[in-house]
């Protein structure tokens, strides 16, 4: 009768109103990049001036700053070419490399200030601005062990670095959490000047040949017990240093190659 | 006569029923056919009264134009019905028992008037069978708790009323509770009065309560019905007392002595050479309870209070190691054990004590006839305290845990009883210090005391162990039967070693949680004919979850030594950097995630020509994780969940039952998950040396020489922006955007028969499997993480992960009557999968969403096989018989058997990536059972009827009375080397790959496993015999030993 129709009705208006509501999606994921990075460098100008000019790439490693509280997170952005540098030591253990203008290091990494915490709706986060590394080392003298085990001095020639990065994106989502960047860099080593396209992936997999970067481990009882690392999304090949092993590679592994995505980060990014 | 009573009623029905004093404030219900015992026609509108002691007034119906009455809401309880009607003899039937949630048929048959004779009054035994439902599982009341021996106090001393759940079939205990059906206890619903009692943060049982104050339990593992949702587990609705028209109350205690408890395994921890052995002391607990009527028939209160004790006793003794002739090393046996010689005239103890005090109070109110609210408070205050560490740290620690309930029921009826509503609100609120607070009443965030100095792990033993001399006050005795052969040698007492730490210093980590849930719910029942009789019933509920929790490490930062001594690392703090080596201290943190949860159902109970009944509803769950700072954390949608059940009953008089239901349950995900995984955890730290030296007073690590930059120790990198900073904290992790809800589904078959009154037996078949289940997994080989369900979304190359459960109960039950009652049930199961549930059993890690099973996708190969929880036979016995010996004295006698067969053992090693215990070498269980668990457990009682009302009882209850001590648990680590998992072959015999003692292998057996370095590298040899642990398949647990407990009762 009526009230079993009112019950039934009011019933299913209930239920519709909260199904209607519903489906929420799940968040997105904060702009964070995973570091280290393998950076490939692709030459734009200034071939030619120096060692600088013939880099195929660098690990690049990243740290990311946010205070609790804070929604204004920023990132100390370092290439390893430059950290190595932190190698070369004083007989006492002090470095040998210091910038008498920059004694607390803050302008060896370079550090750049996100857009915004979130990313935009396909999952790229920017930079609002990068302030550049820019380390001065000026001639000098270095102490290391004397032929007959006193100390000696060697000389240490000036050195004068600036990365100056622009235009760098970071993609940040659930598939790709800060994996992957690209990055336009103008890199100064004295007369040395560059500027390539830079593309960063993580992680960073040395290998001789393709197989080492096949994110499958062997099943047929190969020696690969354990897949490369990367993922299978990037559909990765092992893209060969020309030159060798470079500088800033070596003390890592000595491999021929890094396994590198044959796609792009556009192409990821959709 | 009767005539005058029923001429009056019968004037009553013209008009509604509303003026009789009518009440009912439970969730049981009695129905049936009144027929005409001559012609065998339904006889309408007979009015039929129902009574009982636990029902405020009676609650009146009338049959229908077909004779059908339903009396609902009933309270549980024992029931008289009286039948009357014009031109029918009036009909009385006494003694109806009803449970919690049960839906009993009682058909009557009225004999006309034209027959001569007296009222008749039919002492006949009325029906046991549930007809109204296909759930499985059974009721646990008074009778069962006064008369078997199962329960073991907690850990608190009190004797608690989730333990009821272990009489069921289906029910195994595990690490954190009871598991039902092949699942964790984690994963469980558990109601006390109507509120949500489970843990906000872990999912596990949150709230104690003596048995003493319970009425009954319902323990439901599966086939229940849509007003149950988000538990993929199983039921615990457990109900209180209530008063009554009389006042009836008891005082109890119970003591369980320390003498009859044998000690619990020696723990060697403290140090290399120092051994602590806890023992029980004692178990005292006590209290009373009473009830009764402010108003008779309108208002009645219950309240009861009980204390409780449980005392361990803790003892420390020392053992000195052996030097060896050369002075540079400790002696060892022949197995590879180091040579040990007691410490004599040294022993240290100290009391473990454990207190709680439990309460109740409650009142039921009628409004009027169809109204009725009641409210029941109930909680917990447990606390406990060692007074001092054996090792050199300030004070002790203190531990409190309570917990609070509180509801709010509302029932009322309208429209003659056709329509029902019930309402419930409820608030439960929890706290709890995991790890323990300082004693010496320094409090989380303090600068001074134990709580302000920084615990500190000394580990050197390069090159040689510190002594135990050096770190802690030692008596002459000891310092002299310590003291090294040569001077400055060797010590023979050393307090660190390869893989031991000594801890001194303040307090540690400390963390408070404070949890509270608000929930609601309401549901309205309409009772309609049409083609047999319709019981429709929709509602929804609402929960608020909020976990609270306070964290911090005592003095800002836990130390650890280097093992070479050379520094001291900040291996724990609470910090953010704010640029590189630019670190700011968080001293305390403080993060309350919460969940909202929702849900809604309608279902319908079809008496399709009141021959077979169909039970079919739908439900619709929604939840949604909030993170640490209030932002959204993973929502889970589209929960759907349909129920369908057929009963059929071939006696059609409530003996018998038929039935088949299908039903989907999807799981509410705890906040554990919004704590770690969405919101992230920030910890950085340094590594500081040279002039710092915090070994004799850990607070120097916050001050000169230590917090100067020239004394950090360089992180070693060359990349890393940061030179000396440490970041270990766990980032947040992403959710897949595709994550879907945690669900699995169910069929259960079964039937059940009253063979002669009150015995019943029945047999059942369930099968469940899992849809989708939630967990952290990475696709790179632990570079990156993501939350979601294996095998689809981002994780749609990762297996999907299974559990599949067969089962076959067969039970029989003895209500309780001639003083005998029992229940014996059998089970056979078959549980597979790759997925164990909320936790890991094999290392009783409990982050549910978030363990390590699903992480690597090269961790899962061999994962597929026999769970861990999977026991193929239960046997489940209780019986007790009360002998009267004279009216006023009687003997009782429980006995019970519990017995299981044995859990699987695995073929376990090391991982590269993961570490010990966590790659399966070849199929899971494929290392035999651990053995056969029996338990036999006595009760013994002697009542004595003091009064009429007034009685004592005095009981022993001796539980594992011949002290069996099978192993629960064994170790599983076949090898510590890293291995990786092993494909057999077809028909490839898995004990022989391994070259598993025992198995058919020669002594040249050569296994098939590979053993790899710490990067994964194989190596060129397999595993050898050397490699394995010789610890393999030992005991690391048994089953619990004997415990002895005396009680007095005195009722009222």
């Amino acid at each position: 009768m009526r009230f079993q129709r009112t019950f039934a009705f009011s019933t299913a208006m209930v239920a519709g109103a909260f199904v209607g509501a519903c489906a929420i999606p799940q968040p997105t994921f904060e702009c964070n990049a995973l570091a280290p990075f393998w950076a490939s460098y692709e030459i734009q100008s200034g071939a030619g001036t120096g060692t600088c000019s013939e880099l195929p790439g660098d690990l690049i490693n990243m740290q990311r700053y946010l205070l609790p509280g804070s929604m204004e997170p920023t990132i100390g952005i370092m290439p390893r070419r430059l950290g190595r540098l932190r190698l070369t030591t004083n007989l006492d253990g002090t470095y040998a490399y210091v910038d008498p203008t920059d004694p607390q290091y803050a302008k060896e990494a370079a550090i750049g200030t996100f857009s915004s915490l979130l990313p935009d709706k396909v999952g790229v986060c920017t930079m609002s601005s990068i302030a550049p590394t820019d380390q001065n080392y000026p001639a000098g003298v270095i102490t290391v062990e004397g032929e007959d085990g006193g100390v000696a001095e060697e000389p240490l020639d000036a050195l004068a670095i600036k990365y100056e990065w622009s235009n760098m994106k970071i993609l940040s989502t659930a598939q790709y959490p800060g994996t992957l960047f690209v990055a336009d860099l103008h890199l100064k080593e004295n007369d040395c000047d560059a500027t390539f396209k830079v593309y960063g992936i993580h992680p960073l997999v040395p290998c001789d040949s393709d197989i080492d970067c096949d994110p499958s481990p062997d099943t047929d009882g190969g020696p690969r017990t354990i897949g490369s690392g990367m993922s299978a999304d990037y559909a990765p090949r092992c893209k060969l240093y020309p030159d060798g092993t470079p500088e800033s590679m070596k003390g890592i592994r000595d491999y021929a190659g890094i396994c590198f995505p044959t796609k792009g980060f556009d192409e990821l990014a959709k | 006569m009767q005539h005058t009573n029923w001429l009056v009623r019968a004037a009553l029905i013209g008009s509604a029923l509303v003026s009789s004093l009518a009440f009912a404030q439970g969730t049981s219900v009695v129905t049936g056919t009144v027929t005409d015992a001559a012609t065998g026609k339904a006889v309408p509108d007979v009015v039929i009264t129902a009574s009982s002691p636990a029902l405020q007034g009676e609650e009146v119906v009338v049959t229908d134009a077909e004779g059908v009455y339903r009396l609902g809401q009933l309270p549980a309880g024992t029931y008289l019905l009286k039948l009357e009607k014009e031109s029918y003899k009036p009909f009385s039937r006494a003694d109806i028992t009803i449970r919690t949630d049960r839906t009993v048929r009682v058909n009557i048959q009225l004999q006309p008037e034209a027959v001569q004779g007296d009222t008749v009054i039919v002492v006949g035994k009325p029906p046991t069978v549930d007809v109204g439902s296909t759930t499985t599982g059974i009721s646990v009341g008074k009778e069962f708790i006064n008369n078997i021996a199962f329960i073991r106090p907690t850990p608190n001393g009190v004797r608690s009323f989730e333990s009821l759940a272990s009489v069921a079939p289906q029910v195994a205990s595990d690490t954190y509770g009871y598991g039902f059906s092949g699942s964790t206890s984690a994963e469980n619903l558990i109601l006390l009065d109507g509120v949500n009692v489970n843990d906000a943060q872990t999912g596990v049982n949150g709230a104690q309560l003596p048995v003493d104050f319970i009425q009954e339990a319902n323990v439901i593992t599966g086939g229940y019905m849509a007003e149950y949702g988000r538990a993929g587990g199983g039921v615990i609705n457990a109900v209180t007392k209530s008063g009554s028209n009389e006042f009836h109350g008891s005082v109890f205690a119970n003591y369980t002595p320390g003498l009859l408890a044998p000690p619990a395994p020696a723990i060697s921890e403290l140090g290399v050479s120092s051994v602590t052995q806890s023992r029980t002391w004692n178990i005292v607990d006590f209290g009373a309870d009473v009830g009764g009527p402010i108003i008779k028939d309108k208002l009645w209160f219950y309240a009861g209070i009980s204390p409780t004790f449980n005392r361990r006793m803790d003892e420390r003794t020392l053992n000195k190691y052996v030097v060896n002739e050369a002075g540079d090393d400790y002696a060892t046996n022949a197995d590879g054990s180091l040579q040990t010689v007691p410490i004599t005239g040294y022993s240290k103890r100290r009391f473990d004590d454990r207190r709680g005090i439990f309460y109740i109070a409650k009142l039921t109110y009628l409004i009027n006839s169809d109204n009725s609210l009641a409210l029941s408070v109930n909680g917990g205050n447990a606390s406990r305290v060692v007074p001092f560490e054996f090792t050199n740290k300030i004070g002790g620690r203190s531990y409190e845990e309570t917990n609070l309930s509180t509801s709010l029921k509302y029932t009322g009826a309208f429209f003659e009883k056709k329509l029902l509503i019930d309402a419930t609100a409820g608030w439960f609120h929890q706290t709890a210090t995991p790890y323990g607070l300082p004693t010496d009443g320094s409090k989380i965030g303090d600068t001074t005391g134990a709580a302000g100095t920084p615990e500190l792990v000394l580990r050197q033993y390069d090159p040689a162990p510190l002594a135990l001399s050096d770190v802690e006050n030692l008596p002459q005795n000891v310092l002299d039967q310590c003291a090294p052969s040569t001077p400055g040698g060797l010590t023979p007492c050393p307090a660190t070693g390869a893989g031991i730490n000594y801890r001194k210093g303040g307090f540690g980590f400390m963390q408070k949680n404070v949890n509270d849930r608000f929930a609601g719910r309401a549901s309205a029942t309409y009772l309609l004919h049409a083609l047999g009789h319709h019981v429709w019933k929709a509602g929804f509920d609402f929960e608020h979850a909020r976990y609270n929790t306070t964290k911090a490490y005592s003095g800002g930062v836990q130390i650890q030594q280097a093992t070479d001594g050379s520094g001291y690392l900040d291996v724990r703090r609470f910090a953010s950097l704010g640029a590189p080596d630019q670190l700011t201290n968080i001293p305390v943190v403080s993060l309350t995630p919460t969940t909202n949860q929702y849900g809604i159902f309608a279902q319908d109970s079809w008496s399709i020509m009141d021959l077979v009944t169909l039970n079919a509803g739908v439900r619709y769950d929604s939840q949604v994780l909030y993170d640490a700072t209030g932002a959204l954390g993973m929502a889970l949608n589209n929960m759907w969940s349909p129920r369908i059940g057929v009963v059929y009953d071939f006696t059609q008089a409530g003996r018998s039952k038929i039935y088949a239901n299908f039903a989907r349950y999807y799981q509410s995900i705890p906040l554990n998950i919004a704590d770690r995984a969405l919101s992230g955890e920030n910890q950085a730290g340094f590594n500081r040396g040279g002039a710092c030296d915090p070994s004799v007073d850990p607070n120097l690590i916050n001050s000169g020489a230590c917090i100067d930059p020239a004394n950090f120790i360089s992180n070693g990198s060359t990349s890393n922006p940061s030179r000396y900073a440490r970041v270990t904290g766990q980032g947040r992790t992403p959710v897949d955007p595709s994550l879907q809800a945690q669900g699995k589904d169910e069929i259960v078959v079964g039937g059940e028969y009253e063979i002669i009154p009150d015995l019943r037996v029945g047999a059942s078949y369930t099968r469940s499997w899992m849809l989708n289940i939630i967990e952290d997994m990475s696709n790179d080989e632990a570079n990156t993480y993501f939350i979601g369900n294996p095998g689809s979304g981002l994780a749609k190359d990762f297996p999907k992960a299974t559990r599949d459960y067969d089962a076959v109960t067969v039970m029989a039950t003895k209500a309780f009557s001639d003083g005998w009652m029992g229940q014996l049930s059998y089970t056979w199961s078959y549980l597979r999968g790759n997925w164990a549930g909320f936790f890991r059993p094999e290392t009783g890690q409990i982050d549910p969403g978030s363990n390590s099973d699903f992480d690597l996708k090269s961790l899962l190969a061999n994962r597929t096989g026999a769970l861990p929880g999977d026991r193929t036979h239960f046997i489940k016995g209780y019986v007790s018989k009360t002998f009267d010996v004279t009216s006023s004295l009687s003997l009782l006698l429980g006995v019970t058997y519990e017995g299981s067969s044995g859990t699987p053992i695995s073929y376990l090693g090391a991982h590269p990536l993961y570490g010990e215990g966590e790659a399966f070498i070849v199929p899971r269980g494929s290392a035999g059972r651990t053995p056969w668990i029996h338990v036999i457990s006595l009760k013994a009682g002697v009542g004595y009827k003091i009064t009429k009302e007034n009685a004592v009882q005095f009981t022993v209850d001796a539980l594992n009375i011949f002290n069996f001590h099978a192993a629960t648990e064994v170790d599983q680590n076949y090898t510590t080397e890293f291995v990786l998992p092993y494909v057999l072959a077809k028909g490839e015999n898995a004990n022989e790959a391994v070259c598993a003692a025992g198995a058919n292998v020669g002594p040249n057996c050569v296994s098939k496993v590979t053993v790899t370095d710490e990067n994964g590298t194989p190596q060129a040899d397999k595993l050898n015999s050397d490699q394995i642990n010789k610890n393999f398949k030992q005991p690391t647990l048994y089953q619990l030993p004997v415990q002895v407990r005396f009680g007095i009762k005195f009722t009222f």
